[in-house]
């Protein structure tokens, strides 16, 4: 007999378990998701979780972290880059040249909390909304500040 | 033994899925699957108290398996469940 039951992580494609999230928050409710992926780097890391809310008209603007279904890539997690009239452009804070684009109807949800261990970040506040702009700002040289950080950070902290 | 009574199945194109959809916020970072014998066995045993007995009397009736083997594995099962909080002594 095969081994009945698996309860552990499983692999599920994004479309269907994105489709569960949008049922779920079709509902009424908010839902907790794991990150995977280094593309929101520095506010996301691999293993991270998010707060998925529904979207609301107001929150569909520049600087929102949203998960949508794009044209390019699928369904992604990613933050909204430029609106123009339908076509939104998202780009991971990761990212500087992989951008993909979607519309206000296909935006599955809004990231309200962003999780790592045991600290809680809201991205509607006021920091994390500053943070979020220079960040977007920062666009071109954002690699440079990464490695630049990532560097500054071998140098203080031995292992 | 019961299964958790604020977990439910779902099935999503062809996995299984346990979810939690009776709270506000639904933790989808760990998702739990069950292949289509053991979702069907959750679906008998849904709202019931059951023992490992149950359970291989259920399964021998409906697959071809002998009991032995159907004890062993759906003693494991439990297990599983009961450590993954499916279900609860």
């Amino acid at each position: 007999m095969d081994q009945l039951a698996k309860p552990t992580s499983i692999y599920i494609p994004n479309e269907l378990f994105f489709a569960e999230v949008q049922a779920q928050i079709k509902e009424g409710k908010k839902v907790k998701i794991r990150v995977r992926g280094h593309s929101m780097l520095p506010f996301l890391r691999n293993n991270d979780e998010a707060l998925l809310v529904a979207p609301t008209p107001e929150q569909i603007r520049k600087g929102t972290p949203v998960v949508a279904s794009t044209d390019e890539l699928g369904i992604v997690l990613h933050r909204i880059h430029r609106i123009e009239d339908n076509r939104i452009t998202l780009l991971g804070d990761g990212n500087i040249h992989q951008f993909e684009h979607t519309s206000p109807d296909r935006i599955i949800a809004v990231v309200s909390h962003y999780y790592r261990g045991k600290h809680c970040f809201r991205t509607d506040s006021l920091g994390m909304k500053l943070v979020g702009r220079l960040w977007m700002a920062a666009h071109p040289w954002r690699r440079n500040v990464l490695m630049a950080a990532w560097k500054l950070k071998k140098l203080l902290v031995k292992e | 033994m019961k299964l958790n009574k604020d977990l439910v199945l779902r099935e999503v194109g062809g996995e299984y899925m346990i979810v939690n959809p009776f709270s506000d916020t639904v933790d989808m970072t760990q998702v739990y699957s069950l292949n289509e014998t053991a979702a069907w066995l959750w679906q008998q045993m849904e709202g019931k108290e059951f023992t490992v007995a149950d359970l291989v009397a259920v399964l021998c009736e409906e697959y071809e398996v002998d009991t032995e083997t159907a004890t062993a594995d759906l003693t494991e099962l439990c297990q599983q469940w009961i450590a993954a909080g499916l279900a609860q002594e």
